[in-house]
């Protein structure tokens, strides 16, 4: 492993100019009052510090629209998208914070294993990313609690910003290595100095974030709570939008629909994001619905991220990085229905939590 | 099926702004694939020669203002093997069934004077209030790439698909900053999508324009436009605004504004 660098922070700029050679980048950019991840053109429009995104990176591994293949039946033609994916430009995804990070790595899980999707792994070997490390908390999210305030793994370069107006830059891959080198000159080999800056930026992080919400014996919580009152009376509030799911780094749900052109002959499969908020969900041939009433669709979303994915993946689905609360027109928050569950069982003793 | 093999389609106006058979018109990259599908054998807008039926698709725009306007309906949907209400008009009653608000005989007199009581003007419903409707394409006016949509569909033997879930979800997947957070009163939480979110997309509250969407949450909506600073007539307004056939559903009635 290489040794981590030093670097200006202003320098970025730099760096953004000399990827643009290779990588189409993308970083998070103003919009309105927000900030979303958008194509920087101008490395001015390019945002280091910010507090959320409206959409998580997903968009970038698992498109909102993706075409998977085409086909005509007059010509008996069918052509995969795949080999246009593969031999699509680089790219660069900056400023990436450590719940996304840990988003990503939870969608590498979801779409790797037996049966590993093509298509995300054909974009995701494309993209090299940049992390940034966040010393304060921002205004929905809780990764503390959710246990992504720091990061291992799933970034290339991990900056952390340190005093003297510079970032600390840890490398984490050999793509994070090759990016460094387009602009060695911007960066140093850290030294004592900086060790003792770095761990100074830590240290505030440490005391700055918050640990806010209890998820020990979450899993326990809910199968106590699958028919508590508590689920019907936070369902009244949801309009089953979908924008919850629609938001989260961690949400993979898609439709699969034929787009047929007017030739009604040929047409495009393309894969659609999909939430298990919406009527359709979980409709089934013949007109049965698993999930047929509103709140049955609210509280299943908890438990898909809380429960089903710990019982699939080992963790829990959810990074906290407040994003659903942030886009929820009625202002459900993730963060009071995950307290208000543990305080339903506060007095009750769970095996693993043990209190 | 017309003589050349084809399906046959009318298409008919009743009132309202004739907006979406014009947006019809405006279909120009797709016109002449249509016309090469199916044989539209009345179009009044936009041919000279029209027949009289029978047809396997009707789309039929247009709200029921006139006593007169019924028996046409009635005929349409008698010679037609599927009919298609197309935008708010024809689907909830649209802008024009603003009037139903007002005293009848009031703006009559105030309006044409003293023969008030020649005009014909009933209450103002829609399409599905007096025939049987099999697919509805909603909007002000109606979306064109739905309508595209929806014809290939029919032409395949297949169910028209319009989304069942509200208009955020749309929003949200185009990324918009929400304008309820703005302080907009924003209707998108109730209101079915299919729109692509359009006009939150270009910063503009959404008004409703495609009606409630399916198990649409109303008194989570007044909730949310109250905590930003609505009245309860504003509330109202934006309810009934475009779709105001919404008033009849058992589901408005109980609500407390
Ligand atoms: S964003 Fe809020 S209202 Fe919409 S489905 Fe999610 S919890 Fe329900
Ligand atoms: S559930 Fe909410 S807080 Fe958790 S990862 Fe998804 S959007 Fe973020
Ligand atoms: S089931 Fe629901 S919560 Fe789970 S990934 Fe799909 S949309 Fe997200
Ligand atoms: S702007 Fe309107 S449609 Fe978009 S998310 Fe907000 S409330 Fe929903
Ligand atoms: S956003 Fe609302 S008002 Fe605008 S087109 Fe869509 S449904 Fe109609």
């Amino acid at each position: 492993m290489s040794p981590p660098y030093v670097m200006k922070r202003t320098d970025i700029k730099k760096l953004v100019e000399a990827a643009s050679n290779e990588y189409d980048v993308f970083g998070p950019v103003k919009k309105r009052s927000k900030h979303v991840f958008g194509k920087i053109d101008n490395p001015d429009n390019l945002v280091m510090d910010y507090d959320s995104t409206i959409l998580s990176p997903r968009k970038y591994f698992q498109p909102q629209n993706e075409v998977m293949m085409s086909f005509d039946l007059e010509e008996n033609k069918v052509e995969d998208t795949l080999d246009e994916l593969r031999a699509m430009r680089p790219r660069l995804l900056m400023a990436v914070h450590s719940c996304d990070l840990n988003g990503i790595l939870h969608l590498d899980r979801v779409f790797g294993g037996e049966y590993t999707d093509k298509y995300y792994f054909a974009r995701r070997e494309k993209t090299t990313i940049v992390g940034i490390n966040c010393l304060d908390s921002c205004e929905y999210g809780f990764c503390r609690s959710m246990n992504t305030h720091h990061v291992v793994e799933g970034y290339d370069l991990f900056l952390t910003p340190i005093s003297g107006d510079r970032y600390y830059v840890q490398v984490g891959t050999a793509k994070g290595e090759h990016l460094v080198h387009m602009a060695r000159d911007i960066f140093q080999e850290a030294g004592p100095e900086d060790f003792g800056a770095f761990k100074a930026a830590l240290k505030h992080k440490n005391e700055s974030l918050p640990h806010e919400v209890d998820v020990e014996g979450i899993n326990e919580y809910l199968d106590l709570s699958f028919h508590h009152e508590f689920w019907d009376k936070m369902a009244e509030d949801c309009v089953n939008c979908g924008a919850c799911a629609m938001v989260c780094p961690t949400c993979y749900c898609y439709d699969v629909v034929d787009d047929l052109d007017l030739s009604l002959t040929s047409a495009d499969r393309t894969r659609k994001w999909d939430a298990c908020l919406f009527q359709e969900f979980a409709l089934v041939a013949g007109g049965h619905n698993f999930r047929e009433s509103p709140a049955a669709r609210f509280k299943y979303r908890f438990y898909h991220k809380m429960r089903g994915f710990a019982h699939d993946q080992g963790i829990l689905g959810c990074t906290g990085c407040g994003r659903c609360t942030a886009a929820c027109p009625s202002d459900i928050s993730i963060k009071d229905v995950l307290k208000e569950l543990s305080g339903i069982w506060e007095v009750a003793p769970t095996a693993q939590g043990g209190k | 099926m017309g003589n050349n093999g084809k399906p046959t389609v009318g298409i008919f106006g009743f009132t309202g702004c004739a907006g979406c058979q014009l947006n019809i018109l405006n279909l120009e990259d797709h016109l002449l694939d249509i016309i090469s599908l199916v044989d539209i054998t009345s179009w009044v807008m936009a041919k000279a020669e029209n027949d009289d039926g029978p047809w396997d698709v009707a789309f039929v725009e247009g709200s029921i203002a006139k006593s007169t306007d019924i028996e046409r309906l009635k005929k349409i949907r008698e010679k037609s093997g599927v009919l298609v209400a197309i935008g708010a008009c024809a689907t909830h009653g649209g802008l024009p069934a603003l009037r139903n608000l007002a005293d009848t005989d009031e703006w009559k007199k105030e309006v044409y004077g003293d023969d008030y009581e020649r005009i014909d003007a009933i209450d103002i419903k829609p399409v599905s209030h007096y025939v049987k409707v099999d697919y509805s394409l909603p909007g002000c006016p109606m979306d064109k790439a739905e309508f595209v949509e929806a014809v290939k569909a029919l032409l395949i033997g297949k169910t028209p698909y319009i989304p069942q879930y509200s208009v955020c979800g749309e929003c949200k997947a185009k990324e918009n900053v929400c304008l309820l957070k703005e302080g907009k009163f924003c209707m998108g939480p109730v209101v079915q999508a299919g729109c692509d979110a359009l006009c939150p997309t270009y910063g503009a509250a959404c008004e409703g324009c495609r009606g409630p969407a399916p198990e649409a949450n109303w008194a989570a909506e007044v909730e949310i436009l109250k905590k930003i600073g609505a009245t309860s007539e504003d509330v109202k307004r934006k309810f009934l605004k475009y779709c105001p056939s919404v008033a009849d559903m058992e589901e408005f009635k109980e609500l407390e504004f």
